[in-house]
């Protein structure tokens, strides 16, 4: 939920997003700590969650009623829940499901985020109101009211959380992209296309889309932790991914009742997700110092 | 939902000592004797939704109304019923019953209680406006005024635990005589009653503050001042304000819990059985559980001791038959569900399945009380006999959409629905509303049109309903008890028990099924 | 301005549909034991659910515009009576948090941007890291764990009623935190971004001593961006407090809402979704009358 809305547009060339989109990596290497080690977690967390097979020590639903509420242990990192489950090998696959949950609404927001954006801010007049005041409408709602009610009609599953999440993000992307789709729609190159009588559509992938990349993929990046917080607040509320498929939110809200006899079931996975959460939020910052000129400091 | 709550205490037998509990119920301590005065606070879950005679209150709406409407009889301590507003009664013929009112009682408005009141009361929940119609309307024929303090009420049907009922069911509980016609805009959120509280104040959402009703006529009770039902939605922050004393009471303790509570110092626990029930219902209509062998295998394949040790922490008793310990009308001689992996894996290898063919099925569950929890053992459980079970938690509302025919919903999606059942109004009401071909209904949320195809379960049924010896009873819900097992139409899984905790001061208090202990004996030591 | 209407016109459109497409209604609610499948029907047309879904939306958008917001299906008291009883705590709480997040957030901004790398600048990085990757209900769980379950400080729910506004400490806290940290982050490069500006030198060249310079002119243009925050969070902000009072059991709006949904109170849903929309479009173009009228440079 936390993200940062980019509303202005952002005046750059052709040429100088190329040359930037270069040079992008090189100085995130060579930037701030902060933003270098937001792509470590970030590559941490997406390696978890790919190689959570590999990686996790025991099966995350392997149920022992034996072995419940142990402390950390070797055999146990971060010893066992309620069920006698590794929790390390929970959250570890907590991370898979958390990650896909956020990547994959992610992209589905873009996605449909940047076909409305840049289809308003292209067409302009009429198709523009209506697709902003849609956006306005969707904005309206406190985002969690829009994800409950939705969670509540589709039920939870992760595809279906993936979709609720990404539709909740589409208002912001739909706005950046057609922010910048006002900006570039001026540019010659554009006017030139259109001179030369282009297809609408031929110059809105080849020409618009990829000159709005920059904020779209800070604003990306920036979305990514809000979609995870999103899907644990979803499992708070009851309404997240079924058990026994562990994401960092429901292994958070699992854990919420046993605070008093063994708070390490909250406070663990609480950890992690904060990490996680942390590190694509510097990510986004320093992709954002990058890609946008007039970044705040 | 909150009928059957009502409904689940019904059964306490009249002079019958309470059955043996699978652990012992304590109640607090009783060092010196009652003293008259001061504030209960008692933190609940939520608020009842209304207070009014013809509406569904929900279960706290139960907890509530019997603390302010006197029923024509009660419970005391013991769970025994005495006479409450009706001081002796008779019953010329099984279908009439006639009542003798006191002459002192009153309600908190100062009017003496009269058969006026009782009969309005009676008529009244019955007519076509009142939500709870349907269950008074059954049962009860006519209520007639003998004279001023003299009742006839008269029944459909024979009805040998209407005395049980009316103790625990404070819908029966009496308002004065057109109080609906005169409530004006406040029938929703006040009620008069003749019991030892009266309605102080309702913040909804917030707090609900009873006061002692000053003309109760068994003083010097109700010990306390008052008593304050705060709303705490969270168990864990109701444990808290137990713990620093913003709360006396508990209404609720969450089974994970008990066991911090019980190392406080300064803190009560109570328990006792309960008729809160998990269970697991097949869809018998279709795939895999047209299957008897399949049905039967699922049932041994569950270790319902490690469920209740595990989800319940203890706090439960694995579920021998249709009725909990608690209820006079279980049989300890009633075998225990076998857990036999083994045989299950052979009766799944009869039915074709096998680990080339794994056995696969939905389970769908609520999130109510440890269903949840359960329902991720069964799935651990039956993994080791080669079945592979999906778990779907749904909302209750969606849970229970199919079963109230909501418009686009088709039972036969369902294969297996895991739900807390709280018992109806008598036993065999409630195998009854369950099995019976008219009414088959299983917990998947599912009225099955045309019910299981049995007639030895249906004759069998069929005689419970109508009968009214005891010892015959017993003996047909032995018989009934086997037949389920040999049809196998649920997996029984465990019964939880009520749970509930008190700081030291308070004295008097015991838990009951659930929250209906009547509030009358409490009193605070300072 | 005008827009305002069919926003909210939408939003009721958009939630109607959703919960009338949510599985169960609110029978499965209200009956208490299994009914009949006649009483069940009766039930169904007395609630007048079974008429045609565009009917129903415009039956009740006919009452809304003669003011009534209808009547809960459950408690039968009037959905504006129960919204307006539990609409003080969740602005308490909303303010409260915003209360934190610009005390916190604005001195804490305002020390850092001046003293860049000091021990101050560290404070805050270090808050702005935790308020950014700590979500709100887990900020809540914790705060809970360490203030109410160790320290029994402050009571880890309840309501105002009860505690006073002790009970909105935790929570605002938790809330405020996130947005302490945008807020402390905003205004940091705002003041850094100013002081780079040419206000410095015109005012130094007017004879300003250097105290009143940085006082005056960094903290008026401070606030643009704090505006920008407040504004553009609002819907966010309530998000948050909608989970914050779940975490902390507070009889606000949010548990209202959640306790609707949960039980297919059409009426409590659609009312109180339409009042928190209406909040949300008010505060914006409030903000946007704000940002106005204190940079005359910004067009509307």
């Amino acid at each position: 939920m936390s993200q940062s809305v980019i509303d202005e547009p952002i005046s750059v060339s052709r040429a100088q997003v190329r040359s930037q989109r270069h040079n992008a990596w090189f100085e995130l290497i060579l930037r701030s700590p902060a933003s270098m080690a937001g792509l470590l977690i970030a590559i941490a967390a997406i390696g978890i969650g790919l190689f959570a097979n590999i990686l996790a020590p025991h099966d995350y639903a392997a149920v022992d009623v034996t072995q419940r509420f142990l402390p950390p242990s070797l055999g146990h990192p971060f010893g066992t829940d309620e069920f006698g489950r590794d929790l390390l090998s929970r959250v570890i696959f907590g991370a898979r499901t958390s990650l896909i949950v956020a990547l994959s609404s992610t992209l589905v927001g873009a996605t449909l985020g940047v076909v409305l954006g840049v289809t308003a801010g292209y067409f302009g007049r009429a198709s523009d109101e209506a697709i902003m005041r849609l956006m306005d409408i969707m904005l309206a709602f406190p985002s969690i009211v829009l994800g409950i009610a939705l969670a509540t009609v589709l039920g939870p599953s992760i595809s279906n959380l993936a979709l609720i999440i990404g539709f909740i993000q589409i208002p912001a992307f739909a706005r950046v992209a057609r922010s910048s789709t006002l900006v570039v729609k001026a540019q010659e190159y554009v006017v030139a296309a259109r001179t030369l009588g282009q297809s609408n559509a031929g110059i809105m992938i080849r020409h618009v889309v990829p000159n709005i990349l920059g904020p779209l993929v800070v604003l990306a990046s920036l979305t990514v932790p809000g979609a995870i917080v999103t899907e644990a607040a979803l499992s708070f509320l009851g309404l997240g991914v079924q058990p026994p498929t562990p994401s960092w939110g429901n292994l958070v809200f699992d854990g919420t009742r046993f605070i008093y006899s063994y708070p390490l079931l909250v406070a663990l996975p609480g950890i992690v997700l904060s990490i996680a959460v942390l590190g694509f939020n510097l990510l986004g910052d320093g992709l954002r110092d990058v890609l946008d000129p007039r970044s705040r400091r | 939902m909150n009928r059957l709550l009502r409904r689940l205490t019904v059964f306490m037998a009249t002079a019958v000592v309470v059955a043996a509990c699978s652990s012992p119920s304590s109640s607090s301590g009783g060092s010196g004797s009652p003293t008259r005065g001061g504030t209960l606070t008692i933190a609940y879950p939520q608020d009842p939704y209304t207070l009014s005679p013809i509406h569904d209150g929900g279960e706290q709406g139960h907890v509530i109304g019997g603390l302010i409407r006197d029923r024509l009889v009660a419970y005391d301590d013991s769970e025994k019923v005495v006479p409450a507003l009706a001081t002796s009664w008779e019953t010329p013929d099984p279908k009439t019953w006639i009542f003798h009112l006191r002459t002192d009682a009153k309600f908190s408005t100062g009017a003496l209680v009269s058969a006026t009141d009782v009969k309005y009361t009676l008529d009244r929940i019955r007519q076509n406006d009142s939500q709870i119609a349907g269950v008074y309307g059954t049962y009860i024929n006519t209520v007639t005024i003998v004279d001023p303090h003299t009742v006839n009420i008269t029944l459909n049907v024979p009805y040998p635990d209407l005395l049980v009922d009316m103790a625990d069911d404070f819908q029966l509980g009496i308002v004065p005589n057109n109080w609906l016609e005169t409530c004006g805009s406040n029938c929703e959120t006040t009620v008069v009653g003749a019991g030892p509280f009266m309605l102080k104040e309702w913040v909804k959402g917030d707090h609900l503050t009873l006061a002692r009703n000053p003309y109760y006529y068994r003083a010097p009770q109700p010990y306390l001042d008052s008593v304050i039902f705060r709303v705490v939605q969270n168990p864990e922050t109701a444990i808290a304000d137990l713990r620093t004393g913003a709360a006396d009471v508990l209404y609720s303790v969450p089974l994970q819990d008990v066991g911090t509570l019980q190392k406080t110092s300064n803190v009560v626990v109570y328990t006792h059985g309960s008729g809160l029930l998990t269970e697991i219902a097949m869809n018998t209509a279709v795939a895999p559980f047209t299957s008897l062998a399949v049905r039967q295998a699922i049932s041994l394949g569950i270790d319902r001791n490690a469920i209740v040790q595990t989800a319940l922490y203890g706090y439960g008793e694995v579920a021998r038959g249709v009725f909990p310990s608690a209820m006079p009308e279980y049989d300890p001689s009633t075998p225990a569900p076998t857990y036999d992996p083994d045989k299950a894996k052979q009766l799944l290898a009869q039915a074709g399945y096998g680990p080339s063919n794994p056995l696969k099925f939905t389970l769908r569950t609520t999130t109510e009380a440890f269903t949840p929890d359960e329902a991720v053992l069964i799935q651990s459980q039956l993994a080791k006999i080669g079945v592979q079970v999906q778990i779907q938690q749904v909302e209750k509302s969606a849970f229970y959409g199919v079963m109230f025919r909501q418009p686009g919903t088709d039972y036969r999606q369902w294969q297996a629905g895991m739900a807390v059942y709280f018992w109806t109004t008598v036993p065999r009401w409630y195998v009854y509303a369950q099995w019976d071909k008219n009414e088959y209904l299983n917990s998947t949320g599912v009225n099955l049109p045309g019910g299981y195809p049995d007639p030895t379960l249906q004759s069998l049924l069929d005689q419970a309903r109508s009968g009214s010896n005891p010892a015959t009873l017993k003996g047909l819900y032995a018989q009934i008890n086997n037949q389920l097992n040999t049809d196998a139409l649920y997996a029984l899984v465990a019964y939880q028990q009520n749970v509930q905790a008190s700081t030291s001061k308070v004295h008097g208090f015991k838990a009951f099924f659930e929250f209906e202990y009547p509030l009358r004996y409490v009193w605070l030591s300072k | 301005m005008a827009l305002a209407v069919p926003v909210l016109l939408g939003c009721s459109v958009l939630v109607f549909l959703l919960i009338h497409f949510a599985p169960g209604d609110p029978i499965t609610s209200l009956i208490g034991v299994y009914p009949s499948v006649d009483q069940v029907a009766i039930m169904r047309h007395q609630l007048g659910l079974d008429q045609p879904l565009p009917i129903q939306y415009l039956l009740w958008l006919g009452r809304v515009l003669h003011g009534d917001l209808g009547t809960s299906l459950l408690t039968h008291t009037s959905v504006a009576s129960s919204i307006l009883q539990r609409l003080p705590t969740t602005l308490l709480l909303t303010a409260m948090s915003m209360a934190w997040a610009l005390l916190i957030g604005i001195t804490l901004g305002i020390a850092s941007g001046f003293r860049r790398g000091g021990f101050i600048d560290t404070v805050s990085r270090v808050l702005s890291i935790i308020g950014i990757s700590v979500p709100p209900f887990l900020a809540g769980i914790i705060l809970i764990l360490i203030f109410s379950v160790q320290l029994n400080l402050f009571p880890p729910g309840g309501s105002l009623d009860q505690y006073g506004l002790l009970a909105l400490v935790l929570p605002s806290l938790a809330l405020g935190i996130e947005y302490a940290a945008v807020v402390l982050r905003f205004t940091r490069a705002s003041i850094l971004e100013v002081l780079e500006q040419g206000y410095i030198r015109t005012a130094r060249a007017k004879g300003l001593t250097p105290r009143a310079v940085e006082y005056r002119h960094a903290f008026g243009n401070a606030l643009l961006p704090v505006l920008t925050v407040v504004g553009l969070r609002t819907g966010t902000l309530l998000s948050g407090a909608l989970v914050t009072e779940n975490v902390f059991s507070l009889p606000g709006l949010g548990t209202l809402l959640t306790g609707a949904i949960g039980l297919r109170d059409y009426p409590l849903v659609l009312g109180t979704t339409l009042v928190m929309a209406f909040m949300v479009v008010a505060v914006n173009l409030a903000v946007d009358l704000a940002y106005g009228l204190i940079d005359p440079r910004i067009k509307l």
